[in-house]
């Protein structure tokens, strides 16, 4: 079997990857810039549009593994029947995943002992069946995932090793992974972390199977006759045309841009789209959504070891209870405060010249952590057709909110 | 721009190469796939 990949982005090596934090956070070393690849946002359908990064994830080789810290827990049986635990929800569009946990359970493992996840099976209480533990332990604990625990067990709270796609110890002939302070929203300068730049692209490649094409900005997929997907045309990186043909065709560019390929492929049999007879294609997108809490405490915590993301978590909230009044639950963690540049210079009443903030930034460094709830149901956004994309006159992403009126 | 330079056919074509991409080319490579 032949497989050939297309991706707009570049194919980076380790070395260019470092913990530079303005090129990496604010000048767009990892992140799309908006100039080049914009998205235009409303905080609702009426509401006037700005051209902003909208949902930062690097577009090269590797994808969002290249930025992450690799969290990866696993959802629960109650997460693919939402609706049916739920119920009916006036305004929203709520349904049961069309498939179950138990159906992709396999699948879960198989990820877990392909990138060498390290965490505790069972120390999540709530976490549902599985059929084989990490395949490695937890990572060292940080200070703030000591603190953590120690505060959940005074309250009676279950909590556990954030499961994380690292290696604790060496594996499948792999080196463990170094913890770095940049690892989360940086490169990873030593290729040891475990992503799909650093651990499945390698894997495909050794195979003599796989044909990884980067610098190809994808066009449109063409469709035969029947309207099925034939191939794709894409703009190789001097800006030549070409056209590449397959018995299959994958979309795997994640929820915005695929939505956005997929409407910009128009053909006699899709008028309005590749596969968007029903018009749904890029309407009640989800995202994973979060917000923060900072805590300052009298000791040191070293917020900064671990990466800020070697942390401890709890589902103690996570499942739906009728009596909040709201649907759904959230996955709470802790980390660091975060990379201290443009993340600390952000927050309230900070310097921002001269050596006052370096002092600022290790003190709040050392001292400070972040409680993080991260919801797994959010407003549903719709990328639609666009105005044009700057380079290659393409449409752009035209993302929208759809608040639920629970949250107005 | 209309100008098609090459054209070329192959079993499999994934677009993306990030997370679920290099997942399906990992396990199309190793495993191949029953059409």
């Amino acid at each position: 079997m032949r497989v050939v990949a297309l991706e707009k982005g570049p194919w980076r090596t380790k070395e260019t990857f470092g913990g530079d934090e303005l090129a990496s956070i604010n000048r767009y070393d990892l992140w799309p810039d908006p100039l080049l690849n914009p998205r235009t946002h409303r905080t609702a359908v009426d509401r006037p549009a700005t051209t902003e990064l909208f949902c930062p994830v690097p577009q090269m080789v590797g994808g969002g593994t290249v930025h992450w810290q690799g969290w990866l827990p696993r959802f629960t049986e109650d997460d693919f029947r939402f609706h049916t635990v739920v119920g009916d929800v006036p305004g929203a569009s709520l349904a049961d995943w069309p498939i179950t946990y138990a159906e992709l359970e396999p699948y879960y493992t198989a990820v877990e002992w392909a990138f060498g996840v390290s965490g505790k099976g069972g120390a999540n209480r709530y976490e549902s069946f599985r059929s084989k533990g990490y395949p490695c332990p937890p990572m060292p604990m940080s200070r703030y995932a000591e603190k953590y625990h120690a505060g959940a067990s005074a309250l009676g709270w279950n909590s556990f090793p954030t499961p994380q796609a690292a290696l604790s110890q060496p594996f499948d002939g792999r080196p463990a992974t170094v913890i770095s302070a940049f690892a989360q929203q940086h490169g990873d300068p030593t290729g040891t972390r475990s992503s799909a730049l650093n651990v499945f692209v390698p894997q495909a490649v050794a195979t003599g199977r796989y044909d990884l094409r980067p610098d190809s900005y994808v066009r449109e997929i063409t469709a035969d006759e029947r309207g099925r997907a034939k191939g794709a045309v894409y703009e190789d990186a001097d800006g030549r045309l070409h056209e590449q043909e397959a018995d299959v065709v994958i979309l795997a560019c994640g929820a915005v841009e695929t939505a956005r390929l997929m409407l910009l492929s128009t053909s006699a049999r899709h008028p309005h789209g590749l596969a968007n007879e029903n018009d749904l294609v890029g309407r009640n997108v989800t995202f994973h959504e979060f917000s923060s809490a900072v805590g300052i405490f009298d000791d040191p915590i070293y917020a900064w070891a671990g990466g800020g993301y070697v942390s401890a978590s709890s589902f103690e909230f996570y499942g739906h209870d009728d009596s909040r009044g709201f649907a759904g639950g959230g996955h709470m963690a802790t980390s660091g405060v975060g990379i201290p540049l443009p993340i600390n210079w952000s927050l309230p009443d900070r310097p921002t010249w001269g050596r006052r903030p370096s002092a600022s930034t290790e003190r709040s460094s050392t001292t400070r952590w972040q409680h993080r709830w991260c919801c797994t149901t959010s407003p549903a956004r719709q990328p639609r057709r666009p105005g044009r994309h700057r380079r290659r006159r393409l449409g752009t992403a035209r993302c929208a909110d759809h608040p639920h009126p629970s949250r107005e | 721009m209309t100008t098609t330079t090459g054209r070329d056919r192959t079993d499999v074509l994934i677009i993306g190469a990030g997370a679920s991409g290099a997942t399906a080319a990992k396990v199309l490579t190793e495993r191949g796939c029953e059409s």
